[in-house]
């Protein structure tokens, strides 16, 4: 069975104390944002543990990735389209694709 | 099901023995009562149909029963159970789309058991009208009487006549051992019948022999139900057990042959049946009565195996939560109210269209094979993954069966004009049910939104200290989908925070676990914060209704005994007037928001899903929480947001109107 980067990522993310990331999409890096919040795959083998991450900036998860009318601040990213995450804490890069 | 969980091995003793004839053997032990009838038909008596028809049917029960279901099948006991959504729980995470055969295999389990209860009663009851003077009987409203009884009955549970049903199982067998060794004494030759020469003779050279294996397989459609009631009886109970069922099927289906080698070449039955035909006249009537009491346990069975699949289904989240109650405190047993209508308006409408059981023969048995050829497709994941056999062994077993019983299927398939097609359009729409639930509710979970806790317990500390927002409640419990220590669903981090932010001394999240194992109960705590944030974790098998509060207060007074928890005075001195905790549940319902636009698929899958949900059991009663401990929040579910919006503002349209 394909190893689940999701989970590893998951896993990884939420054991770092530092937690500010950089993220490798096609064409453009997202940089220096913290993980807001993440979305779920099924418990069957058809998806990864998680499908969709919410990722933004400090400013962003302070408010919990919403501003004062309820609106999505940051961005939805599918983990699909990750090729790579580096961690700030200490500077390790787990390659996704 | 009226029997306590003996575990895959359980002990053999001979009330264990009697209480597996009782409860399994009902489906696949009143077979004789129409089997050869529907073999022989209307086509005239030769010795290749009937020793062509026994050996089909003798090495029908031996492989497809004997070796497919009582040696391998059994083999793949979920923790003691048995039956398809077992056996998917063991191989699920193996295999890609193994939820789609599973959903099938289901529903045409549950579809063709519609048939059982008619086609069995109709058979006995039947029986009447070969008793002289009773020949133009109608049998319709006696089949349909005691139909409707059995059902109205089911709401008191069979805790009470089940103790009897081993024993009239025994005198079943007993009865159907008696009347064809009395028949085999006279034509011995019948035994021939056993060498498989004619079985082949008989599908490769009788005219229209190979459909007739639609009628043979009629012996072995309770074989599957075997496998159902692993549970209740135990492994070594139903191998024991089915040695002496088999001795007893074989000798009246061979006592039922030997009669009709009795009889001239090219005779016709003409509506006779040869069960009651090998009954002497004075033993017509007890005959019966016995058939009768033996078909209505053989109804009660599939009744009560309808209620457990459903359970389960239900608990896998292929169903819509419905009511369940249990009738009696013995365990496994429960009553379904909703799905005990749905099955008596089946039955009776079977019996009303088909009329007499000649005609549901017709029907019967076309929708359980994909059932069985789906149970070989899992068993093959179960004997290669699990049981790590050699996968050649496998792939040739699976060949053996596969080729087995697609000749089943294409035989059967001959019944849909004559009615199969009602067992199929029944399949369809549970197919329909089942896969609506399980997509709409990934989807649903899909859009579930989870944060980490952990940043969140700052602000609810800061929250819960705060005397100037009013107190919600003592305890504020949320259930969540969140499995892991640190996690919550946004939606509940909104709840408490939102508009008027819910203020508690003490924060539960409680986690639902549905185990793959069927009878877990276990739990465990994390404290995030002492006395403050608390996540439980409550681990339940797939085939228990979960009674969260019940649990939940359990929970809190093994904390409390344990002095782990310091819950039982409340800062604001009112536990001076009473020292009862007040809980508050909150429950989040999702519902589809109006902003969504979908294509033409989805949005037909996602309402039905959203409709049935409504139509189904609420979440509060579903989780087992009393109304009044319980708040229900609704939010909308955004699947597919509006993506144009062409809202324009006219120029000048904020006027000022003077007085």
């Amino acid at each position: 069975m394909k190893r689940d980067l999701s989970k590893t990522l998951f896993d990884r993310y939420f054991a770092c104390k530092e937690r500010h990331i950089d993220i490798e999409l096609p064409g453009r890096m997202l940089q220096h944002v913290l993980i807001i919040g993440f979305f779920k795959g099924g418990d069957d083998s058809e998806d990864p543990y998680i499908i969709q991450w919410h990722v933004g900036s400090d400013c962003d998860a302070m408010q919990g990735g919403q501003d004062a009318w309820g609106l999505q601040t940051g961005e939805i990213i599918q983990h699909s389209d990750i090729l790579r995450v580096r961690f700030e804490e200490d500077n390790t890069i787990l390659e996704i694709k | 099901m009226n029997g306590t969980s003996n575990g895959s091995t359980g002990k053999v003793t001979a009330a264990s023995l009697l209480i597996a004839l009782g409860i399994i053997y009902g489906d696949i032990g009143t077979s004789p009562l129409y089997v050869l009838k529907a073999i022989i038909g209307e086509r005239p008596l030769s010795e290749m149909l009937v020793y062509g028809g026994i050996s089909c049917v003798f090495w029908t029960l031996t492989f497809q029963t004997t070796f497919k279901y009582i040696y391998l099948t059994l083999k793949a006991d979920n923790n003691g159970e048995g039956g398809i959504f077992s056996l998917y729980a063991l191989v699920r995470r193996y295999g890609r789309y193994l939820v789609i055969p599973t959903i099938i295999g289901a529903s045409t389990l549950l579809a063709d058991g519609i048939i059982t209860p008619p086609i069995s009663v109709s058979s006995a009851v039947e029986g009447l009208t070969s008793i002289h003077g009773l020949e133009h009987l109608q049998t319709v409203p006696i089949v349909i009487i005691i139909i409707s009884g059995l059902f109205f009955f089911q709401r008191f549970g069979t805790h009470k006549v089940g103790t009897a049903f081993g024993p009239a199982m025994l005198i079943w067998f007993g009865m159907l051992s008696m009347l064809g060794l009395m028949q085999i004494t006279q034509h011995p030759s019948i035994l021939k019948a056993l060498s498989p020469v004619y079985a082949y003779l008989f599908l490769a050279e009788y005219p229209g022999g190979f459909v007739l294996l639609g009628a043979v397989f009629l012996a072995t459609t309770g074989a599957e139900a075997l496998y159902s009631d692993l549970g209740h009886c135990g492994r070594r109970n139903i191998r024991v057990t089915w040695a002496f069922v088999k001795v007893c099927l074989l000798l009246n289906y061979m006592g039922q042959a030997a009669w009709l080698m009795s009889q001239e070449d090219g005779t016709l039955l003409q509506g006779r049946n040869p069960f009651f035909e090998i009954m002497p006249d004075w033993f017509l009537l007890p005959g019966i009565v016995i058939a009768t009491s033996a078909a209505i346990i053989a109804s009660q069975a599939l009744i009560s195996g309808s209620y457990t699949l459903i359970n389960e289904a239900m608990n896998m989240n292929f169903w819509p939560r419905v009511a369940v109650r249990q009738p009696s405190e013995t365990k496994g047993q429960i009553y379904i109210p909703s799905v005990n209508i749905m099955l008596w308006a089946g039955c009776v409408l079977m019996v009303l269209h088909f009329r007499h059981s000649a005609n549901m023969e017709a029907a019967y048995g076309l929708a359980i094979t994909l059932t069985m050829m789906v149970t070989t497709y899992l068993l093959s994941y179960y004997l290669l993954i699990k049981l790590r056999w050699n996968r050649f062994l496998v792939v040739l077993l699976m060949l053996i069966f596969a080729s087995i019983e697609v000749s089943f299927f294409i035989a059967n398939i001959h019944k849909f004009p004559e009615g199969g097609y009602i067992t199929i359009v029944i399949s369809v729409v549970y197919i329909f049910i089942m896969y609506t639930v399980y997509s709409g509710r990934k989807i649903s979970n899909r859009f579930t939104k989870f944060i980490d806790l952990g940043r969140e317990v700052q602000k609810i500390r800061m929250l819960s200290a705060d005397d100037a927002v009013p107190k919600f409640s003592t305890h504020l419990i949320y259930l969540t989908k969140a499995n892991r220590r640190h996690e919550i669903e946004e939606k509940i981090i909104r709840s408490i925070f939102a508009k008027n932010p819910k203020r508690a001394d003490v924060y539960w999240f409680v986690h639902i676990h549905r185990t793959n194992e069927p009878y877990t109960l276990t739990y465990d705590v994390t404290e995030l914060v002492e006395d403050k944030v608390i996540k439980v974790n409550i681990n339940v098998g797939f085939r228990i209704q979960p009674r969260t509060e019940l649990y939940f207060k359990r929970i809190i007074q093994e904390l409390i005994a344990n002095k782990e928890l310091n819950l039982h005075i409340r800062p604001d001195g009112s536990s001076r007037y009473n020292n009862e905790p007040d809980y508050k549940f909150v429950v989040i319902e999702k519902y589809l928001s109006v902003e969504n636009e979908f294509a033409m698929g989805d949005g037909i899958l996602l309402n039905t899903y959203f409709l049935l949900k409504r139509w189904g059991l609420s979440d509060e009663r579903a989780f087992g929480l009393d109304k009044s401990d319980v708040v229900v929040e609704q939010v909308p579910l955004v699947y597919q947001p509006v993506n144009r919006l062409d809202l324009k503002r006219e120029c000048g349209s904020l006027v000022m109107e003077k007085e």
